[in-house]
């Protein structure tokens, strides 16, 4: 296994462990949660980067203790004055004896107290602990408990922790994409994660998931966005998203493979909510 | 038709020239001088025959060694056929026919000339060689190429399902061919099993072993071949995952396998029909031996014989000519794992 998971999943368990108080608010979302779920999802690419996401449900989450006292005794610091809801630590890695892992704290817009542009303003918390996002919603809502343990020898640590469920992982990536779009920010890999949990879980479970999705008040809106934009960029083999997960890969796998397989499967599971 | 001296001739480059004379006093074979433009020039001993089996190379060979007979430089014959030819090539024995098919390497002056003409006899005066594209045969290459022990024609006969006389006269055809080796009972004493393979491909392409059909399986392939262990499927996996096994030479892209009935492989495996970007290729085959044939792994996997593996490969699309050779050198160097 490479030396970055092992690093990032260590991290991942310290903001975890820091933040125990608060586990029960805590949901781990992004490309790690992804992972868990369906491993390289038959996709010979390397499957994450090292940065962790982690949502926080304000309905569950206290105020004592406040994120950042919890965050800084651990060792973590925000990654730059101004940044919101992103906390760095560093290790020591054979890339560097100062290798920057990140851990994000994020709330999803609907139900994040900040009305402001970025900042999610959880009451008893720093404003800038954590960041509001579009599309994390279905992560309160489609959610797994998982063991999560250590991938480094000698780290004998094992967390039961709440980890968002393969259809709201893919409502969120869908509306990053989207987000993204307009913007010259990257996110073909996010593409590529779309594609993964397509192959990695069967479609009954992932419609079903979906169907939960879309009957919940928190989670109703943005699941009817991403349903539509699963049929704009993945609905046909030509389509921008299945063109950018063929970018992600990068000649990993074949290209007409990889777009013939997320249309059947997009299409799949389209028509099981019809 | 032109000699074959005469086509020898018109390939010559300009400015060379070549010219029969007689063979010396006392000498059986003619001489084919060779004159380059600068007047160097080079004698070839010419063998001329009606005709050549590979069989004959070999004696020529096996001539050579044991009573230092030297091999001719030139072997002309109204046609030379494609094992003749290779055999020729090995031997470093130059040749050409009357159909085109000419080799001549002179170092001194330096000539290198090669061109292909018909793989097959135009105008065959015998019995034509049997061929090995048929089941029996394909059974028969297989049952040969993985026992070391001799084989009587009986016993052979009865391994294979099919009667002594077709192995009779298979077995005389391999022999002329110098794919096998027998002893004076007949028995098959040893079989040069990287060339019978060759010639099984040759003659039974993966195309001719059944009915083919391209799917895609879209969560891909290694999801796919885990299912295929659980599932309740004759099979027999062959192609790049069976080299793979013991001679990877990249991750497998198209899992090729043997199947019943291809409809029900379809609906079991959840497989797409599709021309673009398909991974598994599913063959109903003509021989059901080669279901019958495949050894399970712990997994429920079923693979076909290595034999039939790297024959598949031989004359599969894309890098599966590489695999082949890939695996026939494992073969060659681990012949204990897989020959009794």
């Amino acid at each position: 296994m490479h030396e970055l998971y092992v690093l990032a999943r260590q991290v991942l368990l310290d903001a975890i462990e820091a933040l125990g108080a608060h586990r029960d608010a805590i949901v781990l979302v992004g490309a790690q949660a992804v992972y868990l779920h369906v491993g390289d999802a038959d996709l010979a690419v390397a499957p994450y980067t090292t940065d962790g996401d982690l949502v926080l449900d304000p309905a569950v989450l206290g105020q004592i203790p406040p994120l950042e006292r919890a965050l800084l005794d651990a060792g973590f610091l925000p990654k730059k004055a101004d940044s919101v809801g992103v906390w760095i630590t560093h290790r020591e890695s054979s890339l560097s004896p100062k290798t920057e892992v990140a851990v994000d704290l994020l709330v999803p817009e609907s139900v994040s107290p900040g009305k402001g542009r970025r900042a999610a303003r959880l009451a008893g918390h720093d404003p800038r602990a954590a960041r509001k996002v579009v599309g994390l919603e279905g992560a309160l809502v489609d959610v797994d408990r998982m063991q999560l343990g250590a991938l480094a020898e000698g780290d004998e640590r094992v967390f039961d922790v709440q980890v968002a469920g393969p259809a709201a992982l893919l409502v969120a990536k869908l509306l990053k994409i989207r987000d993204r779009r307009e913007t010259t920010r990257h996110s073909d890999k996010d593409a590529l994660d779309v594609a993964r949990l397509l192959r990695g879980v069967e479609t009954a479970d992932l419609a079903e998931r979906m169907r939960h999705l879309r009957a919940d008040a928190r989670s109703a809106t943005v699941t009817r966005e991403a349903l539509d934009l699963l049929e704009a960029l993945f609905g046909r083999r030509a389509a921008e998203g299945i063109e950018m997960a063929i970018r992600s890969a990068g000649g990993m796998v074949d290209a007409d493979e990889l777009a013939v397989s997320c249309e059947l499967l997009a299409r799949d599971l389209l028509d099981a909510l019809r | 038709m032109a000699s074959a001296i005469d086509i020898l001739q018109e390939r010559l480059p300009t400015g060379w020239r070549a010219e029969e004379r007689d063979p010396p006093n006392g000498q059986a074979s003619g001489l084919l001088v060779v004159v380059a433009p600068d007047g160097r020039r080079a004698e070839l001993v010419l063998l001329r025959r009606d005709q050549l089996d590979p069989r004959s190379v070999l004696a020529m060979q096996v001539r050579e060694q044991q009573r230092g007979e030297a091999l001719p430089d030139l072997v002309v014959a109204p046609y030379l056929s494609p094992e003749v030819r290779r055999r020729l090539r090995e031997a470093e024995i130059g040749f050409v026919d009357e159909t085109g098919n000419l080799r001549v390497s002179l170092a001194e002056p330096g000539l290198f000339i090669e061109a292909s003409g018909a793989d097959k006899n135009p105008s065959p005066r015998r019995r034509p060689a049997r061929s090995l594209a048929g089941a029996k045969a394909g059974r028969i290459v297989r049952a040969l190429c993985e026992r070391r022990e001799p084989w009587g024609v009986r016993e052979l006969a009865a391994a294979t399902d099919t009667n002594p006389g077709y192995v009779s006269r298979m077995l005389a055809f391999l022999d002329r061919e110098a794919l096998v080796e027998r002893d004076d009972r007949g028995r098959v004493t040893s079989v040069d099993w990287q060339h019978l393979v060759r010639r099984w491909a040759e003659a039974a392409p993966i195309e001719a072993r059944g009915r083919s059909r391209l799917f895609i399986a879209p969560r891909g392939i290694s999801t796919m071949m885990g299912h295929l262990g659980e599932a309740e499927l004759q099979h027999a996996v062959t192609g790049s995952f069976a080299a793979a096994r013991v001679a990877p030479v990249a991750p497998p892209r198209l899992a090729t396998i043997y199947v019943d009935t291809a409809d029900i492989a379809q609906r079991v495996l959840d497989l797409r029909e599709t021309d673009t970007g398909a991974n598994v290729l599913l063959i109903e085959p003509k021989d059901a031996s080669v279901l019958s044939a495949a050894t399970a792994d712990e997994d429920g996997v079923r693979w076909a014989p290595l034999v039939q593996v790297a024959a598949d490969l031989l004359t599969g699309p894309g890098r599966s000519p590489a695999e082949a050779e890939a695996l026939m050198e494992w073969m060659t160097s681990n012949e204990e794992a897989w020959r009794a």
